[in-house]
């Protein structure tokens, strides 16, 4: 089945992402995300807030929003804001936290709490009068004045949820929410579309009714460009932080599932002299960011920087 | 996901015919030229 496919970017969040934003927009993108990375990166609502007012058709959605970054109806009042200088571009993206979290110091926020915090803000912007539990105590909160105009509720921001596990992808098609993947090898994309479709049918959903986001990082080649240009390494070698970002930090948090490609396979070979697993884990480290940095097929070009092979004992 | 355009087509393609109807590309920071190059990409889609 052929389905059509539209082109959003992701952008990690600067105050002036309005600039690339409007740039796409020129260009037919449809969509754009922005990262709510607190530690690293603009605030995600101030960012769309300027893009929305500088732009006039792309959608601009959290991509993603972390649950704990800020309490709900403040989520909710941000996104009615944003509904009110863009009417009907919003999209509410959001997931447990992965960067945002861990440059805390921080694990996932627990999907339970996620949909709690998902329903608070639904149920805000659909006008309801909710009880949230704050500081210990159940309460009672709606939006008091929506009909003054200074936010607007009434076009839909439609729920993406980031999900990667069963559980999550689970309560994507529970909660009737659209989807965020983010694809690197193929294989594993399209294991992850069957297991979505699978969620959402055994919801007793549709899947063709919803946007599944591929979510993708990396480098178009020019013509006779190799991998070493210094350009490819720019736009495409950060994305390998997140493969060493897991194996750090994979005993603290979890194993999310990001490992390194084959590639880059062998550079783990040599580890395993290395009894310590924090020795272990260092060199590894060590060993393929020289290798990254220094050559996509690191057989060839270690021996050009002969540094990277003093490991920290 | 790196490739030249003709690679990089047959990747979109891929992930097309597997269900995914959005493509969301990453645009590093200080790059805005790869606005350009994806939109060209995605225009052979």
């Amino acid at each position: 089945m052929i389905h059509s496919m539209d082109l959003g970017l992701s952008v990690a969040t600067a105050a002036d992402s309005w600039k690339v934003v409007r740039r796409a927009e020129a260009l037919g993108y449809t969509r754009a995300w922005f990262y709510d990375t607190q530690m690293l990166n603009a605030d995600v609502l101030v960012a769309m807030g300027a893009a929305a007012v500088k732009t006039t058709k792309i959608r601009l959605a959290t991509g993603v929003l972390i649950p704990s970054n800020r309490i709900a109806p403040v989520a909710a009042n941000a996104l009615a804001s944003l509904n009110a200088l863009a009417p009907g571009r919003i999209d509410f993206g959001i997931s447990t936290g992965f960067t945002a979290r861990r440059s805390l110091g921080l694990g996932l926020v627990k999907l339970a709490d996620m949909k709690e915090y998902i329903r608070i803000v639904r149920g805000l912007l659909a006008g309801e009068t909710l009880e949230w539990t704050f500081e210990n105590e159940r309460r009672k909160i709606r939006f008091l004045n929506p009909e003054i105009g200074v936010i607007k509720t009434d076009d839909p921001i439609p729920l993406h949820i980031s999900a990667v596990g069963p559980k999550a992808r689970a309560l994507t098609a529970e909660l009737d929410a659209h989807w965020i993947f983010t694809a690197g090898n193929q294989a594993a994309s399209t294991a992850a579309m069957e297991a979505m479709s699978a969620a959402r049918r055994s919801a007793g959903r549709d899947p063709a009714r919803y946007i599944s986001t591929a979510q993708v990082g990396g480098c178009v080649l020019a013509d006779g460009e190799t991998y070493e240009s210094p350009r490819v390494q720019v736009q495409a070698g950060p994305h390998a932080t997140i493969a060493l970002h897991n194996m750090v930090e994979a005993e603290q948090f979890g194993n999310f599932g990001r490992g390194l490609p084959p590639i880059l396979s062998h550079s783990l070979s040599s580890t395993a002299k290395y009894t310590s697993s924090t020795n272990r884990l260092m060199h590894a480290i060590f060993r393929i960011t020289a290798d990254i940095l220094c050559s996509c097929d690191p057989r060839k070009k270690r021996s050009a920087h002969p540094n990277s092979s003093a490991p920290p004992r | 996901m790196t490739g030249t355009k003709a690679e990089l087509r047959d990747r979109i393609h891929a992930l097309r015919d597997a269900g995914y109807n959005h493509l969301a590309v990453h645009i590093r920071h200080g790059q805005p030229q790869m606005l350009e190059d994806w939109a060209d990409v995605f225009a052979m889609v």
